[in-house]
C-alpha cells in the first residue's frame, strides 16, 4: 500500500458515493471510471484501468431501476486496485489472460456487495428522516426538507469515504494474505465472457445484424493487429 | 421535493403546495426534469391540482422511457466504447471520450427536457411524445452495443485461442454459463465468483481440461 492509497481512497470514495447515490451519475463512479482515476492518484493507473474494466465487464448491463440494489461497483474497482499485484502492464490485450488478479477481482466483489448493503441501510435510515423532515415541512417549517437533502449527501459522502478507507486497509492485508497460497485462475477471460454475454443481451434481439457486423470487425480487429 | 422547493415556496399557500407534493416522486434522472419543468411551472400558474395530476400520470410513464433509454442503450454503449479502447491499449482517449460523451447526453437531455416540460405545462399529458429522449440515438446506441457485443466476442475467442486452447475454452465456457445465468437473472456479480472460484479449485486439486 503506498502512502497516499487511504487518503485518495477516502477523498475519491466519498466523490464515487456522491456521483452514485446523490447526484446525477456521470459515469465517474462505473468501475473503469473509479479504477482509473484511483489509479492515477496513487501511481497505479495500469492496475485502476485493468481491474476497473473487468469488474466493469461484469457489471456492464445494471440496472438501477425501482427497488434494484446494485453493487457497488466503484468500491469494487478501489478495493481491486488496491489489492491487485504490482507489475500490471496493458500489454495490448494480453493482460486478459493473467491469472494473477483473480484475488484481487474476488475481493472486489465481495466490497461490492457489502457496500450495497451498507448503502441499502443507510438509505433505509434516511428515508425515515425524511418521514420526519416532510411531518416537519407539512406543519409549517419548509427548511426541513433542505437540512433532509444536505444530511443524506453529508451521509453518503462519509460512506463512501468510510467504505473506500476500510477495503483498500483490508485490501492490502487480504492480498498479502493469499498471495503465499498462489490462487490463480483465468479471470480476466471469465470477466470479459460475462460481458460479451451482457452486451449482447442489452442490445436486444432487434439488432441481431449489429451482432454480425461486428464479429466481422472483431475478426479484423484481430487479425490486422488491433489491440496485439 | 427539493427541487420544487424554490417554486413551491413562492406559491400562495406555501404549506399546501408542499403538502401536495409529499407522495413519492421516484422518476428517472434523465426524464425528471421534463415532468419538474412542468409541475413548477403548474405551480406557479396557481393549478396545484393539474400539477399533481401531472406528477401522477405523466411521469411514471417519462420514467419508463428514461430507464430504457439511459439503462440499455446511452450508458452501456458509452461503457462500451471505454472498455473497447482498454482493450484495444488507448485508454485514456476511450475513457475521456466515454465520459465526454456521456456527460454531454445527459446535460443536453436534462436542459431539453425541462424547457420542453415547461413549455407544456398541463398539456405534457397529451404531449408526452414530444418529452421522450431522442429515438434516433437510442436507436444508435443501442447498434453500438450490438456491434461492441458482436466484435468482442470474436476478438477475444481469436485472443484466447492465440493465448492458448484453454483460454478459449474458459471464454466460450464462459459465455454458455452466462447466457444461462442472466436468463435464469442470477446477480452476475456472483456468477464471476463462483466460476472464478471453480477455475482456483480445479487448477489447485486438479486440471482434467489443462487450464492455464
Amino acid at each position: 500500500m503506498t502512502a497516499a492509497m487511504p487518503g485518495a481512497a477516502m477523498l475519491l470514495g466519498a466523490l464515487f458515493a456522491l456521483d452514485d447515490a446523490v447526484c446525477v451519475s456521470l459515469l465517474i463512479s462505473e468501475p473503469v471510471f473509479a479504477g482509473a482515476l484511483f489509479g492515477a492518484v496513487t501511481g497505479r493507473f495500469e492496475a485502476g484501468v485493468l481491474c476497473g474494466a473487468l469488474l466493469q465487464c461484469v457489471w456492464i448491463a445494471t440496472l438501477r431501476v425501482g427497488g434494484v440494489r446494485p453493487p457497488e461497483g466503484w468500491l469494487a474497482a478501489v478495493a481491486a486496485t488496491s489489492a491487485a499485484p504490482a507489475g500490471l502492464a496493458f500489454d495490448h490485450g494480453a493482460w486478459l489472460a493473467s491469472e494473477s488478479l483473480a484475488p484481487a477481482l474476488l475481493w472486489g466483489v465481495a466490497c461490492a456487495s457489502a457496500g450495497a448493503k451498507l448503502r441499502a441501510g443507510l438509505v433505509r435510515s434516511i428515508e425515515r428522516g425524511a418521514d420526519r423532515a416532510v411531518a416537519r415541512a407539512v406543519a409549517g417549517d419548509l427548511g426541513a426538507v433542505n437540512t433532509l437533502h444536505r444530511g443524506a449527501a453529508a451521509l453518503h459522502l462519509v460512506r463512501g469515504a468510510l467504505a473506500a478507507f476500510l477495503a483498500v486497509a483490508l485490501g492490502t492485508r487480504f492480498a498479502a494474505l493469499v498471495a503465499p497460497a498462489g490462487l490463480l485462475a483465468p479471470a480476466g477471460w471469465i470477466a470479459f465472457g460475462l460481458g460479451c454475454v451482457a452486451l449482447g443481451q442489452t442490445s436486444g434481439r432487434g439488432a441481431r445484424w449489429t451482432w454480425g457486423v461486428g464479429g466481422l470487425a472483431g475478426v479484423a480487429w484481430a487479425w490486422w493487429g488491433g489491440g496485439s | 421535493m427539493h427541487a420544487l422547493l424554490p417554486v413551491l415556496r413562492r406559491s400562495a399557500d406555501p404549506v399546501a403546495a408542499v403538502q401536495r407534493h409529499t407522495a413519492p416522486f421516484n422518476s428517472n434522472t434523465w426524464t425528471a426534469p421534463a415532468a419538474l419543468g412542468a409541475i413548477a411551472r403548474l405551480e406557479q400558474e396557481a393549478r396545484g391540482a393539474d400539477a399533481v395530476r401531472v406528477r401522477d400520470l405523466v411521469s411514471p410513464v417519462l420514467s419508463g422511457m428514461g430507464d430504457a433509454y439511459v439503462f440499455q442503450a446511452v450508458r452501456p454503449a458509452c461503457i462500451a466504447l471505454a472498455l473497447t479502447g482498454v482493450f484495444a491499449g488507448v485508454p485514456r482517449a476511450a475513457l475521456g471520450a466515454a465520459f465526454v460523451l456521456y456527460a454531454a447526453a445527459a446535460l443536453l437531455q436534462f436542459r431539453r427536457s425541462f424547457v420542453r416540460g415547461a413549455a407544456l405545462g398541463a398539456d405534457a399529458g397529451r404531449a408526452v411524445a414530444q418529452l421522450r429522449p431522442p429515438a434516433r440515438v437510442a436507436r444508435c446506441a443501442r447498434g453500438a452495443v450490438g456491434l461492441a457485443a458482436g466484435a468482442w466476442i470474436a476478438w477475444g475467442l481469436i485472443r484466447a485461442w492465440e493465448a492458448g486452447p484453454s483460454g478459449a475454452f474458459v471464454l466460450g465456457g464462459t459465455l454458455c454459463v452466462g447466457y444461462t445465468a442472466a436468463r435464469h437473472q442470477r446477480a452476475p456479480g456472483w456468477v464471476f465468483a463462483g466460476l472464478v472460484l471453480l477455475a482456483i479449485l480445479l487448477r489447485r486439486f486438479s486440471n482434467p481440461v489443462g487450464l492455464p
